[in-house]
């Protein structure tokens, strides 16, 4: 019989908002944890999600309601995630943008959506974001991967800009860089220097999983 | 012997003239001005901050320049002839504009006017013609138009332009890029307040009707149309039919004696057989999309354009890569008619080598003689 987190996850899978909220609410009120509630609830339908959005059922819009949807229940679980935080394992740091003179953010807001909703810590520079500031937001917050959207073709090479200037700043090896935005493709990720080419926002979350394991794996990057 | 631009209207038509068409998009945003590290190709010091005036005679010293150092070529014409959208809409409702500093230019916003999708329902159409903005921008392109008339006297045969009542907009799209809203809201929405979606929706076309109007009083006559909208990209079929194709039909219908062109560089296929139902006439195919595949599912019911990868390909390649992929683009594409050489979208700020725009149009020459 399922409980109360199969039904929560089935409920995001099925885009249901209303659903979605009161079965995260009914979860806390029968004494889950917020961060099952996550994982195996929320996290678990959007990887549903994720999956219809490979097979061409769902597209980019769906995309962007689920990640509405969790955002909607993660003020529900926020509080009581943040008292749990010492008990669980953050998963990496990322500082996300879109590069200078591109104004759009739908990608990289799905992504970082995504990325949260997985326990990762996001650092939002926002859109337009210039390498200098790129730069700027490495030093402050030591992230472990620095994350570029783009939607215009006319603003790709803002993307290998950023990945100069971080070089130049001696950031560059302390870190992974990941691209992702409509006109971009893995063979632009390699000439600009980039560790990495996501195709999509779900593309994002798993690449930003396996960067992090390939670290773990060779010691320190 | 045919001129580009004859060329392509016959090909717009659906028709096949004497060899394929070629057009490049040469604005003064994209790529194409870097052409000016070669010596007489373009103009150097565009500025998209600069007074409009030196920044109009600055677009239409490279397009005069363009269009004499590509004769094989169609391009576009200097300024864009098309009344922008701008931010009218927004800042009649309140809502803070500001302008941005990068290579673009143009504004931006400070935060979506519709923070939440439920406050649509106060959106209302102003009345344009009582607008001092909008009647200041129509004299900007009075204004172009005539700067244009003189310095394009005698490259008729080479220019898509307002001067042959070439016209532009976005529609759906616009929600977004006048600030109504942020795009990932208006994507939820469609699931979620669908009928907020459908009201926003319904302002934005009586406004880009409007508009387009205003600006056939200037043009003389509206005779081709180009809507240029990625929205559809990000839909479902459902949504799509649902949510765009209504709106986008009343557009055109509302200019019915024009050519309909339709500009999307992200990947539709799913969605390219139900163009010609919202009376398109031509599609510019982006550089992710099979055009071979686009022309089996439409046949000869769309025009296609495009669509050398302006990505990669263009940029990088080596030039007898290019010449190989336009030969396999007019090979899939170009039979019968119906087809324009072009870029899968507008090329990049660091633009393809010289050498490699050079191969693009050698080779459409080469192979693109009718029958091909």
């Amino acid at each position: 019989m399922p409980n109360v987190l199969d039904d929560l996850s089935q409920k995001l899978v099925n885009l249901d908002l209303d659903g979605t909220l009161d079965l995260t609410k009914k979860g806390l009120a029968q004494g889950y944890r917020a961060s099952e509630i996550l994982s195996k609830g929320l996290s678990r339908g959007m990887d549903g999600v994720g999956d219809l959005f490979e097979k061409k059922e769902y597209f980019l819009a769906d995309l962007v309601t689920a990640s509405y949807i969790i955002d909607q229940a993660m003020t529900l679980l926020r509080e009581k995630l943040t008292a749990e935080a010492g008990k669980s394992e953050r998963r990496g740091k990322v500082v996300f943008g879109t590069v200078e003179g591109d104004l759009h953010d739908i990608g990289k807001n799905i992504a970082i959506a995504l990325l949260r909703a997985s326990g990762f810590d996001v650092v939002d520079l926002g859109v337009d974001v210039s390498a200098n500031a790129f730069v700027r937001a490495v030093k402050t917050h030591q992230p472990d991967i620095v994350a570029m959207s783009a939607l215009l073709l006319t603003t790709l090479p803002g993307m290998g800009e950023v990945v100069q200037a971080l070089s130049g700043a001696g950031l560059r090896q302390r870190l992974f860089v990941m691209i992702g935005g409509r006109p971009t493709n893995k063979a632009f990720a390699e000439r600009i220097g980039a560790d990495a080419y996501c195709a999509t926002a779900m593309d994002g979350l798993k690449v930003a999983n396996e960067l992090l394991k390939s670290r773990q794996g060779r010691g320190a990057a | 012997m045919l001129s580009p631009y004859e060329r392509v209207i016959l090909a717009l038509l659906g028709k096949e003239p004497d060899e394929v068409p070629l057009f490049i998009g040469a604005f003064a945003v994209n790529g194409i001005p870097q052409l000016e590290k070669s010596p007489n190709r373009g103009y150097s010091g565009y500025d998209p901050k600069m007074d409009p005036k030196k920044r109009l005679e600055l677009s239409v010293a490279f397009t005069v320049n363009f269009a004499k150092s590509f004769p094989q070529v169609c391009t576009s014409g200097s300024a864009s002839t098309s009344l922008p959208l701008g931010p009218l809409l927004a800042r009649k409702w309140g809502r803070e504009v500001v302008y941005v500093e990068s290579d673009r230019g143009g504004f931006s916003f400070t935060k979506p006017l519709l923070h939440d999708l439920r406050e649509a329902d106060r959106l209302e159409v102003p009345d344009l013609e009582k607008e001092t903005e909008m009647e200041e921008r129509l004299h900007a392109l009075e204004h172009t138009l005539e700067r244009d008339r003189e310095a394009f006297s005698g490259l008729e045969g080479h220019l898509a332009s307002g001067l042959q009542g070439w016209s532009g907009s976005r529609v759906v799209e616009a929600c977004i890029d006048q600030g109504l809203v942020e795009y990932n809201t208006f994507l939820m929405g469609m699931r979620l307040f669908p009928e907020k979606v459908h009201r926003m929706i319904e302002v934005m076309t009586e406004y880009v009707i409007q508009t387009l109007r205003l600006n056939q009083s200037v043009l003389g006559k509206i005779s081709k149309l180009t809507l240029n909208d990625h929205s559809p990209t990000f839909m479902s079929r459902s949504q799509f039919e649902e949510f765009w194709l209504p709106y986008v039909t009343r557009v055109n219908n509302a200019f019915s004696g024009a050519i309909h062109i339709y500009h999307n560089e992200g990947e539709i296929l799913r969605l390219v057989d139900l163009l010609p139902k919202a009376k398109f006439d031509a599609y510019e195919v982006g550089p992710e999309t099979d055009i071979g595949k686009v022309k089996e599912i439409v046949g000869s019911q769309l025009c296609l354009i495009g669509n050398l990868d302006p990505v990669d390909l263009l940029p990088n390649g080596n030039p007898e890569d290019i010449e190989m992929e336009v030969k396999r683009i007019i090979e899939k594409a170009a039979g019968g008619g119906g087809f324009i050489l072009s870029t899968g979208g507008g090329p990049p700020r660091t633009t393809a080598p010289l050498r490699n725009w050079e191969a693009m149009i050698r080779a459409c020459r080469a192979y693109g003689k009718y029958p091909v």
